[in-house]
């Protein structure tokens, strides 16, 4: 009889293992059913399926299936609450309910606990009948196994897509605040999580320069950051009570910053998986943030002075050319103003280059101060600056160098410098209706400026006299 | 625009059988006055909240929804719930917290409509075959004390019956029920913005956990009864109807208050959780109606959730499934007339919610685990409670600090 037995829930189980390998979704379900109406000679109110969650310390249950309806599962089994005998040695266990019996099936693979089936019945089933049912157990395992695995299969898939289109919009970017964003908001699409943090370190490596975090809702915010140290780490790093993960910015063999995924909200389990590819695509983040970094800093050399921050000639030029060629009705007219700094020569020679430095940039201080915030610098070299005036004409254009020169004026008169600032200039002023070139105008500017200059000179001469 | 609406309620207490052809005619009558088609989806309390929040990152998801009042500051703070329009007065809400549950930056953003507390269930044929007529326990030891009789008089003539039964598994809601106790005893949970070291206090935890093995051992419980899985307990309360007590949200007393003809189905009465030496404080809760941040059409999605709350569908909901308006209606004002449903009115009004956080809906399962897994070693093991405090609680609240930690961008002033 128990030969009989054990070859019918072998054969069970081998069937139900069978149906498993081919089906995907509702799989569960469909086990469940054949469970309550095949298992011969004994009633089944329902069947319980569990599955042992990431932790490891707890069995799960994915859903009840009972004679009418198929419910979502509730449960939640720590594994300290059932029997060693289940746990560890993978015995089916019957224990009286209430008013039910019910019988516990563990589900292993490699002598490992992933699962268990829950049986309630009625009656109390000898234990013959509880032998036999390990073999079931054994069986319908394997199938489930293989389902989990193909089910891991699928989600590593979309994971790979995922990675795949995060890369493309890395390979993309060249914007670091919109980059970030836009890989913020994909992953928390792609990936299980609720929140995703970024700090960055600055140039020198210590201390963060930006921090903010996105959540699920896909708000992003700027954070300070946390007081207590962050771990010093280069893979990443589960932090468990977040159900999250560090996640370092790696380039090379330098941490350009951290990552932060967590599920603080529901504390859901992350994917171990999920995070494997993303540390890689944090690595990618990483690189791609520098790229542009270097990018900005090589741009930024490209189009301003090193020393005094403004427009460099190549920029200043381009400038120019621009208002030239937007310039189609009488708003469109500008000035432009040619400057020298008189007696830069002799504050080097006298005093050093580093007053030279410290004079022109008091100069450019004063004029940032006084100029429009639509007026234009520019330094075409040495100690001759351009500044140019949209939307002007020469009366309003003389009216800001009249308070350029009143602040100059004081800033002799206060400050305690060691050189005086004397500046020249000499304007021209573009007209759309009788348009000049660049150079022509910066030729009639050129020579009003040297007018001027002269004229100065001319008045320290005789005053020194 | 579409002219289609999703609305998404949780599963109640009531089997779907009962009360699904309401729900079915309710949403036909919407329909036509909306103009709208109306999609109802009914959810477990499991599953709600991953799959709420996995349809809002995918851009979809419901326009009007249910949800559990602990939940709400946590959607208002992730941006998901839509501000109430200007214009539109609700009634009065029943228990005081309610105000501040639907309110977020001072802006509106919820509709308070079914309250929920924890009180004793008990099955009145039972207590009548005992003998016993009582309406609420003076103390707790009262109770004990009744157990106990029941205990002795089932031995002898009702074996298959027991005292006590209830579930202390560590899921969803099993911390409703033992706030009650805890509070009775002095034992409550404190403004979570401003903990930064022990929360839960050694003395208090002990005297509620005392009196609760004193019960559990009155009401002949063991390891299996209490940490079983939920549905049998439900069965072998509800349906087989062996167990004389149980702790629970009170829907089958209403029923019966509302319905006493239906003595048969629904033979109970709610008593409250005795008062302990700290007073009596029943644990307060419920579900608010919100329109997500993501609706293309909320005015019309406010709508639908005003509908949800006409007098007709909440006295519909109340006789059919139990289920207690959390706002001043007439319901309420018919209930006064009635001895248990004025009760229930007492108790809500009474009742206290969990503190405002919006990282609560972590703290809750994290002290739900943490106290189900304190009270089984209580039960079960020879260990004296302060050490299983030092082991289980103390880890517990350790927990919750290092949240607290990782808390950057969370909004305090939710």
């Amino acid at each position: 009889m128990k030969d009989e037995l054990n070859y019918a829930l072998t054969a069970l189980g081998i069937e139900m293992a069978h149906a498993l390998l081919s089906q995907s979704a509702k799989a569960l379900e469909t086990l469940g059913r054949s469970l309550i109406t095949r298992l011969p000679e004994i009633q089944v109110s329902s069947i319980r399926i569990y599955l042992l969650n990431d932790k490891e310390d707890a069995l799960t249950e994915e859903c009840t299936i009972t004679q009418g309806a198929y419910i979502e599962g509730e449960d939640h089994i720590p594994l300290y609450q059932l029997p060693s005998e289940l746990i560890q040695h993978l015995t089916v266990i019957q224990t009286e309910q209430t008013v039910s019996i019910l019988i516990h099936v563990p589900l292993s693979y490699n002598r490992k606990l992933f699962g268990m089936i829950g049986i309630e019945t009625p009656k109390a089933l000898p234990e013959d009948y509880l032998d036999s049912l390990s073999h079931l157990g054994y069986a319908v395992s394997i199938g489930l196994y293989n389902l989990l695995q193909r089910r891991q299969a699928s989600t590593e898939k979309f994971l790979f897509n995922a990675v795949m289109e995060i890369s493309r919009i890395l390979q993309a970017a060249d914007n670091a605040v919109e980059l970030m964003q836009v890989f913020c908001r994909l992953v928390l699409q792609y990936f299980p999580f609720d929140r995703i943090s970024i700090f960055l370190h600055g140039p020198a490596g210590d201390g963060f320069t930006e921090a903010f975090c996105m959540n699920s809702a896909f708000q992003m915010q700027a954070i300070e950051p946390p007081a207590f140290p962050f771990p010093n780490i280069t893979t990443p790093l589960q932090e468990k009570d977040i159900y999250g993960y560090w996640v370092p910015m790696m380039l090379k063999d330098s941490r350009k910053g951290y990552i932060v995924l967590d599920n603080i909200y529901t504390l859901s389990e992350p994917s171990h998986a999920a995070v494997r590819v993303l540390a890689e695509l944090c690595g990618l983040l990483a690189i791609t943030l520098e790229n542009i970094r270097l990018f900005q800093n090589v741009k930024v050399h490209a189009q301003y002075d090193d020393l005094t921050g403004v427009y460099n000639r190549r920029m200043g030029m381009a400038r120019i050319e621009q208002l030239i060629e937007g310039a189609r009705s009488p708003q469109d007219a500008f000035v432009l103003c040619y400057m020298d700094l008189n007696g830069m020569k002799k504050v080097n020679d006298t005093l050093g280059h580093s007053a030279g430095d410290a004079m022109l940039l008091e100069f450019i201080e004063i004029l940032k101060g006084q100029v429009r915030k639509k007026d234009i610098l520019c330094r075409l070299g040495g100690d001759e600056f351009l500044l140019l005036f949209p939307g002007c004409d020469m009366t309003e254009a003389e009216k800001v160098w009249d308070r350029i020169a009143g602040t100059v004026e004081r800033a002799n008169a206060a400050k305690d410098l060691p050189f005086e600032i004397s500046v020249s200039h000499g304007m021209a002023a573009f007209d759309p209706k009788a348009p000049m070139t660049a150079a022509q105008l910066i030729t009639c500017a050129d020579q009003r400026m040297y007018e001027e200059k002269m004229r100065i000179k001319g008045l320290v001469q005789s005053s020194s006299v | 625009m579409k002219k289609e609406l999703n609305l998404y309620i949780m599963t109640g207490f009531v089997p779907n059988d009962l009360i699904q052809p309401f729900y079915d005619a309710f949403m036909t009558h919407l329909q036509t006055k909306l103009k709208m088609t109306i999609h109802l989806r009914i959810l477990t309390w499991r599953n709600v909240l991953s799959t709420l929040i996995s349809e809002f990152k995918e851009g979809e998801g419901p326009d009007v929804f249910q949800l559990g009042s602990t939940w709400v500051n946590t959607f208002a703070q992730l941006g998901y719930l839509a501000p109430m329009p200007e214009g539109i007065t609700l009634p009065k809400p029943i228990a005081p917290w309610m105000n501040a549950v639907c309110r977020y930056q001072s802006t509106s953003i919820a509709i308070p409509w079914v309250a929920e507390t924890i009180m004793i269930l008990a099955n009145r044929t039972h207590l009548k075959d005992a003998g016993i007529a009582i309406d609420s326990f003076d103390s707790p030891a009262q109770w004990t004390q009744v157990c106990d009789q029941l205990c002795h008089l089932y031995k002898r003539s009702f074996p298959e019956r027991i005292p006590l039964l209830l579930s202390l598994r560590p899921d969803f809601g099993r911390l409703h029920i033992l706030s009650g106790f805890l509070r009775a005893y002095g034992c409550d949970f404190p403004d979570m913005h401003e903990v930064k070291g022990p929360i839960l206090d050694l003395a208090s935890l002990e005297a509620a956990f005392t009196y609760l093995k004193r019960l559990f051992q009155a009401g002949h419980m063991d390891k299996y009864l209490a940490f079983q899985h939920p549905a049998p307990i439900y069965d072998a309360f509800y349906q087989q109807r062996i167990a004389t007590f149980t702790a629970s949200q009170p829907w089958p007393a209403v029923i019966y208050a509302l319905n006493p003809e239906e003595i048969s189905a629904y033979p109970y009465k709610a008593l409250p959780i005795p008062a302990g030496p700290a007073g009596h404080a029943p644990w307060g809760g419920g579900s608010m109606l919100c329109v997500s941040s993501k609706s293309s059409q909320p005015e019309v999605a406010w709508q639908a959730a005003l509908e949800l709350t006409s007098d007709h569908f909440m006295e519909a909901s109340a006789h059919l499934g139990g289920i207690m308006p959390a706002f001043h209606c007439p319901f309420w004002e018919e209930a006064q007339q009635n001895e248990q449903l004025s009760l229930l009115y007492q108790e809500l009004c009474q009742s206290r919610h969990y503190p405002k956080h919006p990282l609560w809906m972590p703290f809750e399962r994290i002290f739900s685990e943490g106290l189900s897994s304190l009270l089984w070693q209580y039960l079960y093991s020879e260990e004296p409670f302060s050490a299983l405090f030092d082991r289980i609680v103390r880890p517990m609240e350790e927990r919750i600090l290092h949240i607290h930690r990782f808390a950057w961008g969370v909004d305090r002033e939710g």
